[in-house]
């Protein structure tokens, strides 16, 4: 009987370790585990929280993927930034949001800046055109990165969930269409803030876009100047549902992949299913400006883009952390990856590529705040892959089966004990039925 | 075996295993429920509704034969030896409480099985797979319980029924 005590005792203890540890596990900042602990998996998420951040470690602990989380009303935002304490941090970020509409679809959109365009507005319609872009810009590394976990503050009873990336000291190269590298330019910094929040079953992602101002240019040409330049921002989109969908610009369908060269300007890009609007991307807000001291606003332009108009050297150089990204959102969304959908952050399948421009540029600091818009259903929770940490789930096997057979001895024990001394219970059990005495 | 033999010497538990019993181990439960009180013969004869005082005294007896309990000077009886034999052993005593020990840990597996199901928001086949020993162990500690439970050599409801009686 003691061992079995001691068995339950020691269940329960386990239990009191295990929960708490799976659970802080999740919320800890990257800088408070020590390496031994280091190696995650996307288990590790803690996506059944309001909203959380962490780090998740790759090859050998070489690069790591930051994660902010926020599951809310029916909603999930994931935000990746690859950075690397160890190396150079590459710059890549990816954000997407996961709902169901407001027709019962569940969908998942997601974005990723892909490419930096400088380009020379000849014609002065201040979108580029194909024979305008000069070059682009290869980001190489950074040499700091920070990251800014989320913040829930309410503002007049909306609930805003707020973080942020920043890269230091940026390195990178200005490639030109004949794939040839002309410059070797550092900018400030990059930074990448949003600010989330749901009004009446509609979901708002502002993202801040902070490009630093570029502070060294090394060119063999002596010709090459930032002067007149303006700078393009090239975005590719993910749109994985199981219903057919359609991007509308300017009301009119619209796909990347075959539309025509010329850039399509616009201030507003949609995508609808079942022809009902479910995302929207608002761009056509100002910009500002950081001219030395001189802070001025600028009129931003945006234009969807024919994939072919992107150069064939953009081909990013880092597709290894690409891919492993892609690998993540499958692990994190693995009924996503049963809708027989690739995910795939490619912008050569995109289906909506966009440039955000910014006309007047020259080498200056640029800060713009386009806004992304889902409509969503909030009675809809989409099945979302909520990550079971996998050492709970053996925990509690384990325990269970320590249970259970403590359990089955104790059975059987009770069982012989209850069968010996039969009297007693005949005595007692029907005391008012049986004569007293007749059990002595 | 015959109360002579067993009067200076104490009983091995395998022994009072298989000689403590029926109404006598019904009169030692109650001995342990009130260990702190001596007790007359009076009072385990209205407890246990014997038909006579000299029953129970025969039972109280058979107990001090046992050493399990011990007479004081003013005639009372109080527990000198608390022994876990039998349905005793399945039985924790807390006071004036019984209980059977299977309550504990029935309690310590629904409580774990709770925090398991409170820690897995979705509840899938996997968890469903991964509590499935946990819950077994459950059902099977509270049916335990229950059995040990309906076993309990002395009943509060008999002592309750006396007293109805003693009243009309």
């Amino acid at each position: 009987m003691k061992q079995q005590l001691y068995v339950s005792v020691l269940a329960c203890l386990l239990l009191a370790f295990l929960v708490p540890v799976a659970k802080i596990q999740a919320f800890q900042s990257p800088d408070t585990r020590s390496s031994e602990e280091n190696v995650q998996d996307v288990a590790s998420i803690d996506t059944q929280s309001e909203y959380s951040n962490g780090s998740l470690q790759f090859y050998d602990f070489v690069m790591n993927l930051w994660y902010d989380w926020i599951n809310t009303q029916g909603t999930q935002v994931i935000f990746f930034a690859y950075y690397s304490e160890v190396y150079n941090s590459p710059i890549i970020t990816f954000v997407g949001q996961h709902y169901v509409t407001m027709n019962g679809t569940e969908v998942f959109v997601g974005n990723t800046l892909t490419l930096m365009e400088l380009y020379n507005d000849a014609n002065k319609n201040s979108v580029p055109e194909v024979n305008e872009i000069g070059y682009f810009f290869l980001v190489n590394s950074s040499v700091g990165f920070t990251a800014t976990p989320i913040e829930k503050i309410t503002l007049g009873e909306v609930a805003h969930y707020r973080w942020g990336v920043k890269y230091q000291t940026i390195d990178g190269h200005l490639i030109d269409e004949t794939g040839a590298s002309k410059a070797r330019v550092i900018v400030e910094h990059m930074a990448f803030s949003y600010d989330y929040y749901i009004q009446n079953n509609v979901s708002y992602l502002k993202t801040g876009f902070d490009i630093g101002e570029i502070v060294g240019i090394e060119s063999s040409e002596p010709n090459l100047t930032l002067e007149g330049l303006s700078l393009s921002l090239l975005y590719a989109t993910m749109t994985i549902t199981p219903k057919n969908y359609t991007v509308l610009v300017n009301g009119q369908p619209y796909n990347s992949a075959t539309a025509f060269p010329s850039p399509l300007a616009t201030d507003r890009g949609e995508i609808n299913i079942a022809n009902q609007k479910t995302y929207e991307f608002v761009f056509g807000e100002n910009y500002t400006l950081y001219k030395d001291s001189i802070v001025e606003s600028h009129k931003s332009f945006s234009a969807a883009s024919a994939t072919e108009t992107v150069s064939s050297n953009a081909r990013v150089s880092l597709s290894w952390l690409i891919e492993q990204l892609e690998s993540v959102l499958e692990d994190l969304f693995p009924k996503m990856s049963e809708m027989q959908v690739n995910i795939d952050l490619d912008y050569a399948t995109s289906t909506f590529v966009y440039r955000v421009c910014y006309p007047t540029w020259e080498g200056y600091r640029v800060k713009h705040d386009p806004t992304y818009i889902a409509y969503i259903n909030p009675q809809g929770t989409p099945r979302i892959p909520i990550g079971i940490p996998s050492e709970l789930l053996i925990a509690a096997t384990i325990i269970g089966l320590i249970a259970l057979i403590a359990a089955v001895w104790e059975l059987r024990k009770t069982k012989r004990l209850l069968r010996t001394p039969l009297a007693i219970s005949l005595c007692t059990h029907k005391s008012d039925k049986i004569s007293k005495f007749s059990c002595f | 075996m015959s109360l002579r033999n067993l009067s200076s010497e104490k009983l091995s538990e395998d022994k009072l295993f298989s000689e403590l019993r029926g109404n006598t181990l019904s009169v030692y439960w109650y001995f342990l429920t009130r260990r702190r009180n001596p007790i007359g013969v009076r009072e385990v004869q209205r407890a246990l509704h014997f038909s006579s005082s000299s029953t129970a005294d025969y039972h109280l007896k058979k107990l001090i034969g046992f050493g399990l309990i011990d007479k004081n000077s003013f005639g009372n009886y109080k527990v000198k030896r608390v022994v876990k034999v039998g349905i005793i052993s399945a039985f924790l005593f807390v006071g004036r409480f019984v209980f059977p020990k299977h309550l504990i840990y029935s309690i310590i597996n629904s409580v774990m099985i709770l925090l398991f199901l409170l820690s897995f928001a979705e509840k899938s086949l996997i968890v469903f797979v991964a509590l499935l020993p946990g819950i077994l162990a459950t059902v099977i500690f509270w049916y335990e319980t229950l059995t040990v439970w309906k076993r309990k050599p002395w009943r509060a409801t008999i002592s309750k029924n006396s007293n109805k009686r003693s009243k009309v």
